[in-house]
């Protein structure tokens, strides 16, 4: 799945967790992601999509929420 | 009612100095002793906007192995110096790790002149040169000049007070006087206290050089660029660099059975209140004369000055009339006074506590260090006994003064004694 991937990634650029322990069903906050480390996490994936998701972000509360904000902005044909 | 304030004594339990040479706090005092400089040439920038100067700068450090991603992601290398250097101290001190509960009775003042402006310089090089049309969300926890004194709060739990003193050349001295009061006046128990810079983006070495203010040198002559006192100066060398103290009322570090490395017996601060840049010599000698009030010890019982000399012109020979002056002509020809900043650089808002860390491991071992390249005294510096060429032996040393004096006309200057004699 790429969104997670690209979850995964960008995780594993911003934090000291193993992305290999996320998984869609994680909460953010007991992965270790707070809101702050969110902040930074969303800004490296708008980065590497060259996006901005804007207000519509929300709060994702766990990476299933994330993937949801990453799938609309993907190459449907990959 | 000076006996009262005499009653909470103040103590350093804990030092360190981040040193681009690397090694621990000891490695870097007995760099000094021996008058091994770190100052190395320096490239920087690039071919539009770029040249190379003496300084004193660390290779890359992999911050994020010793602190962690996530915390690296969110501060500025200054914040992070200034992590590293409290790791250090603070293990030094044989400090529990914090609880969950941060102490009341406990704080940090830290020191800075630049804070994070390495962000703030990345942030404009991206804008206005790379073309990029955002920043990471955490431009602004990065870049605030008191980051890194929240950082350490956040780290070591220390929810007395938090801050931050940006005073120039003499920031984390002044931190440390700052911090020393809040324990003697009984407000606090235990303080962090030091400060970091890393001066060396190119806009800030740009506007030192366009002040004809940076010492000069080649590969070769780098080491040497920078000569307190000496016929031959031309004027400081830029260093990064992080030191810290922990500082303790004498109680409350007998009480937990710390080591007591000197005590801090007394600060004086002055302002010069006359020239932002060339200094006062009569805004020096009160704020050694308060330093030496408030410790209550007379000039005799001074066994040496770490100067602040930055090998400037009029400021070297400024601050040796001011030492004369305060102390007395008898007592300052025999009194011995070197800088250090010939071998360590001058790190800005760290550069007091560097200085201050080398002065207590100079009062407890009794090692003088000399001032390095002072091979040919400048007559407009004579009047004190200049450490020079080797380390000076002082046994029976009791007491010793570290100097710092800002642009802007700030002075502060700390009086430790020894506590083991």
């Amino acid at each position: 799945m790429q969104a997670l991937e690209l979850i995964r990634t960008g995780i594993a650029e911003n934090t000291d967790i193993d992305p290999a322990t996320v998984t869609p069903s994680c909460r953010l906050d007991e992965l270790g992601v707070d809101s702050f480390t969110l902040l930074e996490l969303i800004f490296t994936l708008e980065e590497q999509m060259e996006i901005e998701f804007g207000s519509d972000v929300g709060t994702p509360e766990t990476v299933q929420d994330l993937i949801d904000i990453l799938q609309p902005h993907l190459p449907t044909d990959g | 009612m000076a006996e009262s304030r005499r009653q909470t004594r103040v103590v350093v339990t804990g030092l360190s100095i981040l040193d681009p040479l690397g090694g621990d706090t000891n490695a870097v005092f007995e760099r000094a002793v021996s008058g091994q400089s770190s100052v190395r040439l320096f490239h920087y920038g690039d071919e539009a906007i770029g040249g190379c100067t003496p300084a004193v700068h660390f290779d890359p450090i992999d911050f994020e192995a010793k602190l962690g991603k996530a915390t690296c992601r969110s501060t500025d290398p200054f914040a992070r110096l200034a992590l590293l250097t409290t790791d250090e101290a603070w293990r030094q001190a044989q400090l529990p790790r914090p609880t969950d509960t941060p102490n009341p009775r406990a704080g940090v003042n830290w020191g800075t002149a630049l804070g994070g402006i390495n962000t703030f310089e990345n942030g404009y090089r991206a804008f206005w040169k790379e073309g990029r049309k955002r920043l990471s969300p955490m431009s602004v926890v990065m870049g605030m000049n008191n980051a890194a004194a929240s950082q350490i709060g956040i780290r070591y739990g220390l929810g007395g007070l938090s801050v931050t003193h940006s005073v120039a050349c003499a920031s984390a001295a002044i931190a440390i006087g700052e911090a020393y009061e809040r324990i003697r006046n009984g407000q606090m128990d235990l303080m962090v206290a030091g400060g970091s810079d890393l001066p060396l983006g190119v806009g800030v070495l740009r506007a030192w050089d366009a002040m004809h203010m940076l010492a000069p040198g080649d590969e070769d002559s780098a080491h040497r660029a920078c000569r307190p006192f000496h016929t031959d100066r031309h004027g400081l060398v830029l260093a990064e660099g992080a030191a810290c103290l922990v500082l303790e009322s004498l109680e409350h570090a007998q009480r937990r059975g710390a080591p007591i490395l000197a005590e801090l017996a007394g600060y004086g601060a002055s302002n010069d209140a006359n020239h932002v840049v060339r200094p006062d010599h009569r805004g020096q000698v009160r704020a050694i004369q308060a330093a030496l009030a408030d410790a209550e010890i007379d000039p005799d019982a001074i066994g040496y000055i770490n100067a602040h000399g930055t090998a400037t012109t009029e400021g070297d020979a400024i601050e040796v009339r001011a030492i004369r002056e305060a102390l007395g002509d008898a007592r300052a020809k025999r009194l011995p006074v070197s800088a250090t900043k010939a071998v360590h650089g001058h790190a800005m808002g760290a550069t007091g506590a560097i200085e201050a860390v080398l002065t207590v491991l100079a009062l407890q071992q009794g090692r003088l260090p000399p001032t390095a390249h002072l091979d040919q005294l400048d007559p407009a510096c004579e009047g004190v006994d200049h450490v020079r060429g080797e380390a000076r032996a002082a046994p029976g040393i009791q007491a010793a003064l570290s100097n710092s004096f800002a642009f802007g006309g700030s002075n502060a200057v700390l009086a430790f004694t020894r506590t083991d004699a």
